[in-house]
């Protein structure tokens, strides 16, 4: 298409925008089994992506359309799209009302323009997005979410399954219950939690992260900004910090019944000692940031990062 | 009648000194103050989310709320403004919650097999024309409808409320009119 | 200078057209097309009309009752400080909000029949502290379903018929529910720990207060939950629910564990605050169970 019928198509589309044709109207309605379609969306738009079992896969490209392919076994798909907000969800109904029972695995494929806001559903399917460079909240009930490449505000969630995520330039926040989750190349403020599973933090350049667990371990490795503050909690898991070389922070570690060990020497202030037996606090560095360990049973492992230290383990 | 008995039970007019009673964990006050506001808290919340029951339960939510939060009402406004405004809250809140978790069908599908219609309230005699129309339209343009034209919000409030622009406001609520419209044509 | 607009000049400015927010210049162009155009002019007095009917549309009736609902959710443990002070409101246990009795949530409780929450509470009354005496703490005694038959209460314990919750006879609440070997279990929501030793101060909420305070709205909230969680199992996937249940067990023996570790060093706010955060995700847990999507 000549760049000069996309900018008169473009003006038209904003000239119009609700005006409802009976081809809008058509749209609405269709139920099917299989979709393929290509519809333009305003810059920052939102794709919202629902299905039961199966799998959504959606891929930034430089294009500035929504490019939709997606099929199903049983069951019909929903499609919706105006010019701010593209819809795909499945359904049951095929002119009989009865529960979801009879749906069958839908594929979801879908390229977006880089910027899009992603709200992705599965129940039993994993949903996947790469390079979209957007905000992105998605969930899945006992499928794995995989992001990779976004932007802002990115929410994700795991009942059973994991989350994995990587290259965001925003602020992040990923739970599972007994997935793991591993969170990788974040620029921004990270929350993670998790039950069960294990939470790997690795190359976080951040001033804030809060991540807890019941039982499942957590592995942080990344930066200590003098600004900063980390917190990390465990019930009965291992907490195990890296930390760069020259790291500057004052450290709170508390524990009800677990070990501590640490590269770094720990001592007691005076006075300090209060009723929990297991508290200390200790500073490196230029002691500015501010770090606080905390477990009921679980280890406590600090290492310093410029050492070869035997306990480290990534 | 249950709504018989509601229209019997006198309501004050004045509502300050029962807002700083129950304020005190006054319960009667509190109830009186609900008999007062129940109605047209259960008319936002059952025309907002589109359905009897859930304006039900979102109404019990809302008086909860309200309960908790009350200590921190300072009569800047009326006691109805921000009551109201705390009703909105809790219902764009709980749409929050519903939408990530369940497995969405249609998006304009407000019917559920599981959460039968309770029966409506043989007193009032609404205009089921467009009512009904109003509780078929999409969530979105739902909300934003009831809002601004059956509750008079302004945009720049819908705005801040929803954390949309007013102007996505504008375009939301137009959309809701002209799908109205159509629906009512039919 | 006003040029004849176009129909579709008209869609496009209608929003404002409406609002009354067109600049006159504009506005009367809009007019002079309006009035003369069928089309443009039904499309603009049928939605004004809509809107007119809008802002006339009746209050509506709820068709129940809604006032016990509330006031049992709202329902405070009573505990006197002493004269001239009003009872402390509780307070709302961090991140659990009552607005978490979300749509899916409360709909499926209403479809649990006949089913009737009441919360009866212990005062802690000052004298029997201060005379060192062991008296119950603030004890909610837990929802009593209406038809028990239903199976809904599995691993409960119930204070039995007649069983008074007069807070000067004594009697320990029902307490210490043995949970259940298989499913999800019901965590023991009433606390009847005889606090030894120590004469609480009731100058401020001490620890044991804020615990038991605790304690008494955790235990209501788990409690609604695991209600719905059990009565939605058939409707969920099963391996989903094995995974939850697991976690389930996984924090309530994190649970148990602070909660020993507390009633050792009642005093100490650090493990007040460890037991507070398992029981958020206590409550978390099941606040997603309750809302998963049904898979089948």
């Amino acid at each position: 298409m000549k760049l000069i019928h996309v900018v008169a198509a473009a003006a038209l589309v904003t000239a119009l925008p609700f005006a409802l044709t009976a081809q809008d109207r058509d749209r609405l309605q269709r139920d099917r089994h299989q979709i393929d379609t290509t519809v333009s969306i305003e810059r920052q738009g939102s794709v919202d992506l629902s299905l039961v079992s199966g799998r959504i896969r959606v891929t930034g490209w430089d294009r500035k359309d929504v490019k939709v392919t997606a099929s199903i076994d049983e069951g019909s798909l929903k499609f919706n799209a105006n010019p701010s907000r593209v819809t795909l969800s499945v359904d049951h109904r095929d002119g009989s009302r009865r529960r979801h029972g009879s749906l069958g695995d839908a594929r979801f494929d879908v390229f977006v323009p880089r910027g899009t806001r992603l709200i992705l559903e599965a129940v039993s399917g994993d949903i996947i997005a790469s390079g979209v460079q957007g905000e992105i909240e998605a969930g899945s009930v006992s499928g794995d979410v995989s992001v990779t490449g976004a932007v802002r505000d990115v929410s994700l969630e795991s009942v059973s399954g994991s989350v994995h995520v990587s290259q965001v330039t925003g602020n992040l926040s990923a739970e599972s219950v007994s997935g793991d989750v591993r969170a990788e190349g974040i620029n921004g403020n990270v929350e993670a939690s998790t039950v069960s599973g294990t939470v790997r933090l690795l190359g976080i350049q951040t001033r804030y992260v809060r991540t807890e667990s019941v039982s499942g371990d957590i592995i942080y490795t990344g930066n200590i900004d003098p600004a900063g503050k980390y917190d990390f909690e465990s019930h009965s898991g291992t907490l195990r910090l890296n930390l760069p070389r020259g790291a500057g922070a004052q450290f709170e570690v508390e524990t009800f019944s677990g070990d501590v060990d640490s590269d770094f020497a720990i001592t007691m202030q005076p006075g300090e000692r209060k009723r929990n037996k297991g508290r200390f606090e200790f500073t490196i560095g230029d002691g500015r940031a501010r770090v606080s360990a905390q477990t009921f049973s679980g280890r406590i492992i600090i290492n310093d990062t410029s050492t070869d230290s035997p306990t480290r383990r990534d | 009648m249950a709504a018989a008995l509601l229209q019997a039970i006198p309501v004050t007019v004045n509502d300050s000194s029962d807002v700083a009673l129950a304020a005190g964990g006054d319960r009667l006050a509190f109830e009186r103050l609900y008999r007062t506001h129940v109605n047209r808290v259960f008319s936002l919340c059952t025309r907002m989310s589109g359905s009897r029951t859930v304006g039900e339960e979102l109404t019990q939510d809302v008086f909860v709320r309200t309960w908790e939060k009350l200590p921190q009402f300072r009569g800047e406004s009326a006691f109805s403004t921000w009551l109201h405004r705390l009703a909105v809250n809790v219902v764009l809140n709980a749409k929050k919650i519903e939408g990530r978790n369940a497995a969405r069908t249609d998006e304009g599908d407000v019917e559920d097999e599981r959460r039968p219609e309770t029966v409506r309230a043989p007193m009032h005699i609404e205009r089921m024309d467009l009512a009904e129309a109003i509780s078929k339209l999409p969530p979105g343009a739902r909300k934003i409808f009831v809002l601004h034209d059956v509750e008079g919000y302004r945009h720049e409030e819908i705005a801040e409320m929803c954390g949309i622009t007013s102007g996505g406001s504008k375009a939301q609520l137009h959309r809701a009119r002209l799908l109205l419209r159509g629906a009512l044509e039919r | 200078m006003t040029e004849n607009m176009s129909c579709d000049a008209i869609d496009a400015v209608l929003p404002d057209y409406l609002e009354g927010t067109m600049e006159p210049v504009l506005r009367q162009s809009a007019e002079a097309h309006i009035s003369s155009c069928l089309r443009c002019s039904a499309l603009v007095r049928d939605l004004g009309k809509i809107t007119a009917e809008a802002r006339m549309l009746p209050e509506l009736v709820p068709s129940r009752d809604l006032w016990k609902g509330i006031d049992a959710r709202i329902a405070a443990p009573v505990i006197p400080l002493g004269a001239g002070q009003a009872a402390p409101r509780t307070a709302p246990p961090r991140r659990v909000r009552p607005a978490w009795m979300g749509i899916a949530a409360a709909a499926l409780m209403m479809s649990t029949a006949g089913v009737t929450y009441f919360l009866t509470v212990r005062t802690l009354t000052p004298a029997g502290i201060a005379s060192g005496i062991a008296q119950p703490a603030p004890a909610v005694v837990l929802p009593v379903a209406e038809s028990t038959t239903a199976g809904a209460v599995e691993g409960f314990t119930e204070p039995r018929a007649g069983e008074s919750s007069d807070p000067r006879s004594g009697r320990p609440a029902a307490s210490d529910v043995r949970p259940s070997a298989a499913g999800i279990e019901t965590s023991p929501a009433v606390r009847t720990a005889a606090r030894g030793g120590g004469v609480a101060s009731f100058a401020s909420e001490t620890p044991q207060v804020r615990d038991a305070q605790t304690d008494v709205v955790y235990g209501r909230e788990i409690e609604m939950l695991q209600r719905i969680v059990r009565s939605r199992k058939a409707q969920l996937d099963s391996s989903t629910v094995t995974i939850i249940e697991r976690n389930l067990r996984v924090i309530d023996a994190a649970i148990e564990q602070s909660r020993a570790a507390l009633a050792r060093d009642p005093a100490s706010g650090s493990l007040s605050d460890q037991l507070t955060r398992v029981l958020d995700k206590k409550v978390e847990l099941l606040r997603t169970a309750a809302l998963l999507p049904a898979s089948t």
